[in-house]
């Protein structure tokens, strides 16, 4: 969905800051003019350059969900315009998190409706964990109300896992902790400014209506807040247990075969040897749970009802507690 | 009663290190296939074909793949009985239970392909007469990849015949120093007749009715059809490898005492069951990769069920 960003954009929004104006001391007002230009000025000049394009579509592919630390794949980023331009300079490409960029290759496909223009990146994960890929985006002017609007594609997250066999290599502690705090630290300042753009429209808003209504609705302001419910670990054991335990079949098998395998370290996908080895000797009684599912669910039919009551025994006798959570 | 771990036992203690070795050969016996063996000179490859031949009682031979071989020398051939005045059919090496091809790509296509012929169709043709090859068959051929003065590739077409493909490596530090320790005096003796002909043809029935589950059968296809249009693949397995997984997964379970397969059957065969079936392009060349880690990277790709 576009997102007006661009100057002109704002220009529009002169009544709002008139409402904003209107209320608080003149230190307030001094305050509130101050943003309002710092941040119209650059946007209002930007928007001069922007070209008029109908984007009509802006996505973000990677082709593997899934790599390894130091595997290459390539990221994708497709717009498709209804005009015919011969560059697409202004496109902005995503920022790069635990990955490194390799290279880049534009193409610009002409299309009976337009043009289609592909750059691809080849990049390469870091380090096991999440590669990610911020938006990219274009500012443009919409021909057709002659806004300036920002487009931006989806976000995009890699999983990296270890090669199998592979050590899981070390890292820099003091890189890794630039790497993974800058977009925190970005992220938090944004927040920031948007906060307080936020409260200022806010006390605008309530003494407006206060003017309005004196009444106070005291009885929304003692609602409480809804809880989110955090289901842990033992929990999702007896939920699938329980789903096994009612229906027996093989999807409520697959179903606890995963939490199982989540609770003995092993990522999704894994086979039983897999979840072996992240158990260790941690927990036996868990690696015979896991043999046993294995055979209920693998097995000759004519096994898989007594493999089924020998996990079911064994789930009535397993101590969750005492596991440290997967 | 004779089991085949008593068969894998008997190797082990012949072949010093080299686990991976003796069970491809042993689970190729179960799967009634055949298994090229790659890897340098002096790492065991031919002891351990010696040594399965010696386990398994019955009919061994070993050809030494050379230049001028012909087919005859593999197949047999027609000769003239001036005592019966008939012409008499004498059977080649490849009539034997255990065939041991020795430097299989050292002899040109045309003896290849007499060998891989009987391979296949488990029966030659000499002369007029077409003969049914010995129960059980197996050929283990050995192969120095890296030595390729005077050799024959052989095409994908022919490598499809072999149901696995064993790179043989250098034994650990600790293994190479048992390995001098035990045979620097005394040769490696193979333990002979450790189980008949008949125990095999069993067990190779019994490895028919290991139970496969659709879930693995369709990771084994998976699994291959991921090879197909990979990074760096020129072409990828053909559903042949599918049924060399399926029945080599049988195989595992077997020889480890399951009455069913597990995805874990799948995954360990599948570098052994495609690296001879997958074709890579000049990329993988160009960029100095290995055609295991590109297997290895498509086998991690396809979810285990």
């Amino acid at each position: 969905m576009p997102v007006v960003s661009s100057g002109a954009g704002w220009i529009r929004c002169a009544d709002a800051l008139r409402i904003l104006l209107a209320y608080g001391s003149s230190t307030w007002r001094a305050a509130v003019v101050g943003v309002a230009v710092l941040a119209l000025t650059p946007m209002a000049a930007s928007a001069q350059s922007l070209p008029r394009l109908h984007i009509t579509a802006l996505g973000l592919h990677a082709d593997q969900r899934v790599v390894h630390p130091g595997q290459s794949f390539h990221v994708t980023v497709h717009v498709h315009v209804k005009e015919k331009p011969p560059r697409l300079d202004e496109l902005v490409l995503p920022a790069l998190n635990n990955a490194v960029d390799l290279g880049d290759e534009r193409k610009r496909v002409p299309a009976a409706d337009g043009t289609d223009f592909y750059e691809t990146l080849t990049v390469a994960a870091n380090t096991v964990g999440m590669a990610s890929f911020s938006p990219a985006y274009i500012d443009a002017i919409d021909p057709g109300s002659g806004r300036g609007m920002r487009y931006s594609s989806q976000s995009l997250n890699v999983r990296v896992t270890p090669a199998s066999g592979a050590p899981v290599p070390e890292s820099d502690p003091v890189a890794d902790f630039f790497r993974k705090s800058m977009p925190a630290m970005v992220r938090g300042a944004t927040f920031l400014a948007v906060a307080i753009v936020a409260v200022i429209a806010a006390a605008i808003f309530a003494v407006a209506r206060s003017r309005r209504s004196r009444v106070a609705n005291v009885a929304a302001s003692e609602r409480p807040k809804p809880v989110r419910k955090v289901v842990p670990p033992a929990d999702q054991l007896r939920d699938a247990s329980a789903a096994y335990r009612a229906r027996g079949d093989d999807a409520s098998l697959d179903a606890l075969r995963n939490v199982l395998f989540t609770r003995a370290g092993a990522a999704p996908g894994a086979t039983f040897s897999d979840a072996l080895r992240a158990l260790g000797a941690r927990d036996p009684h868990l690696a015979r749970l896991m043999a046993v599912a294995e055979r209920a669910r693998f097995g000759p039919v004519h096994e898989r009802a007594a493999a089924a009551r020998d996990l079911l025994a064994l789930l009535d006798t397993y101590a969750p507690e005492g596991v440290p959570a997967a | 009663m004779t089991t085949p771990q008593d068969v894998r036992e008997s190797l082990g203690r012949t072949i010093v290190g080299q686990a991976e070795v003796v069970d491809a050969l042993v689970m190729a016996l179960l799967a009634d296939g055949h298994v090229l063996l790659e890897g340098m000179p002096g790492v065991a490859k031919t002891l351990a074909c010696r040594a399965l031949a010696a386990a398994v009682g019955g009919n061994f031979k070993r050809v030494q793949f050379t230049p001028d071989l012909l087919p005859s020398d593999i197949v047999g051939t027609r000769i003239f009985d001036q005592r019966s005045g008939e012409f008499v059919t004498v059977r080649g090496p490849l009539f034997a239970n255990i065939v041991l091809a020795d430097e299989i790509n050292r002899a040109p296509a045309k003896v290849q392909s007499a060998l891989l012929e009987g391979m296949q169709e488990r029966r030659a043709t000499i002369g007029p007469d077409t003969l049914p090859l010995p129960k059980p068959f197996a050929v283990l051929a050995t192969m120095n990849p890296f030595d390729a003065d005077g050799t024959y590739a052989l095409p994908l077409a022919q490598l499809d015949r072999f149901l696995l493909n064993v790179r043989v490596g250098y034994p650990s530090l600790e293994n190479e120093r048992a390995i001098v320790e035990r045979f620097s005096a005394v040769a490696a003796e193979p333990e002979v007749d450790v189980v008949t002909l008949a125990d095999i043809e069993a067990w190779q029935a019994d490895v028919r009715e290991v139970h496969l589950n659709d879930r693995v059968r369709d990771y084994a296809v998976d699994l291959v059809r991921a090879t197909r249009g990979a990074k760096y693949v020129a072409s990828g397995a053909s559903p042949r490898a599918a049924l060399a997984l399926a029945i080599l997964a049988r195989a595992r379970a077997f020889l480890d005492g399951r009455s069913f397969a597990v995805p874990d059957d799948v995954r360990e065969l599948a570098p052994g069951v495609l690296r001879h079936r997958v074709a890579f392009d000049y990329r993988l060349a160009i960029d100095g990769g290995d055609g295991d880690a590109v297997l290895a990277d498509i086998v991690a790709s396809v979810p285990a069920p």
